[in-house]
């Protein structure tokens, strides 16, 4: 009998000689069966805010139990946590945390939800799923933030536990997936899709890279792309590139360029457009589509106020989406 | 239908060339996982689980 193995998890499909791992550098052929070497061991472990995600129509305000392990399906030059996600297990310590004691940590630490973020909860899938099932059973909610680079149906039988994702939208060129993230867009487009036809609350990420992906046709295709398959009511956040990793040529993204990318996206059609990683005056408050009444108002990854009230306008009792409670 | 003495050197020859291919390919072909087991172990260190560094924001992005 043969002793490869070929990993069907994410669109890569690795094929894996016995001793090596695909290449996320978690999934390893022992002896010709796939393993995932960091289940039930995290090398970050966290309380952030839910802002910080960033997930601003989700249980605002509340801290949100973070862990990522080592490893990650996609190697973005521009990476900003390449220490742990392009590093192997062997390097970086992890906590010992199994599954079912993860509940009873979120709750001591008075998290309403835990997050599977950092790298990216694609790679250390069986982790993320029964994590995900341990802690819906308690009562509390699943955030995934990921690249969403992963096959159709491990994804459903993920989301079927999930309340709400953070999805990074890099781009949507095929181009840019290939040469700056060694990735394909179709698998990421069509993995949003299904999040979102399973009910689950997508708060997409373009993290706006001068030169690769920041013209007013790159901002244009994107917000028109979430506004037919996401709906006009899906916050989008423009997120400031910092030059990091294998990309230290590139300047910081102008505040202009983010401004500009708001005024497009808001010109297609889109409710709620975001800026962050930069402070800029109101550019993470949230205001009513309708009346225009400030809803919430934040400052770096504080909530100063939340006027929402049982998830409608005050003012006009428009309904606005989210997971408010 | 009878087999002529072509018919049945030509099975011969496939049977020659396709058993050992098929036999290869069995040998080779990679198991397909969707989902892998669960390791008991991690293959890096293991650090205590200290609660106030838990209690604190990552310093990563996300």
């Amino acid at each position: 009998m043969s002793l490869l193995v070929q990993c069907q998890l994410c669109p890569k499909v690795c094929v894996i000689r016995p001793g090596q791992s695909g290449e996320c550098r978690i999934r390893v052929n022992l002896d010709g069966k796939l393993t995932a070497v960091t289940y039930g061991h995290p090398c970050s472990l966290n309380v952030d805010p839910m802002e910080k995600k960033p997930m601003f129509h989700f249980l605002p305000g509340t801290g949100i139990l973070s862990l990522a392990t080592v490893g990650c399906n996609l190697h973005c030059k521009n990476c900003q946590n390449w220490e742990i996600s392009q590093e192997n297990p062997e390097n970086k310590p992890a906590d010992e945390l199994p599954p079912e004691k993860l509940p009873g940590l979120a709750k001591r630490f008075q998290c309403r939800s835990v997050a599977y973020t950092y790298t990216d909860p694609v790679v250390y899938y069986e982790y993320a799923l029964d994590s995900c099932i341990k802690v819906r059973e308690a009562g509390l909610k699943n955030v995934l933030v990921t690249a969403a680079y992963i096959n159709q149906e491990p994804w459903k039988k993920l989301l079927q536990f999930v309340d709400g994702a953070k999805i990074d939208m890099k781009s949507m060129s095929e181009d840019f997936y290939r040469d700056v993230c060694g990735a394909t867009l179709r698998p990421v487009l069509d993995a949003t899709v299904t999040a979102k036809s399973m009910g689950v609350w997508i708060e997409p990420t373009n993290l706006v890279i001068p030169t690769l992906n920041d013209s007013d046709d790159d901002f244009r295709k994107m917000a028109k792309w979430i506004v037919e398959n996401l709906g006009r009511e899906t916050p989008l956040h423009l997120s400031r590139f910092f030059p990091n990793y294998q990309m230290k040529n590139l300047p910081p993204t102008p505040s202009a360029t983010l401004e500009r990318a708001r005024d497009i996206a808001k010109a297609q059609g889109l409710y709620h457009v975001y800026i962050g990683n930069i402070s800029l005056p109101e550019a993470e408050n949230t205001y009513c589509p309708s009346c225009k009444k400030l809803l919430i108002e934040r400052k770096g990854y504080e909530v100063l106020q939340n006027n929402i009230s049982a998830g409608k306008c005050p003012a006009c009792n428009k309904e606005i989406p989210g997971v408010w409670t | 239908m009878d087999m002529k003495r072509r018919g049945f050197l030509r099975l011969g020859f496939a049977t020659l060339i396709g058993g050992p291919l098929f036999w290869a390919f069995e040998k080779v072909a990679p198991i397909r996982y969707t989902e892998a087991l669960r390791a008991r172990f991690y293959p890096g260190p293991i650090r205590k689980m200290d609660h106030k560094r838990i209690s604190q924001p990552a310093r990563w992005a996300g």
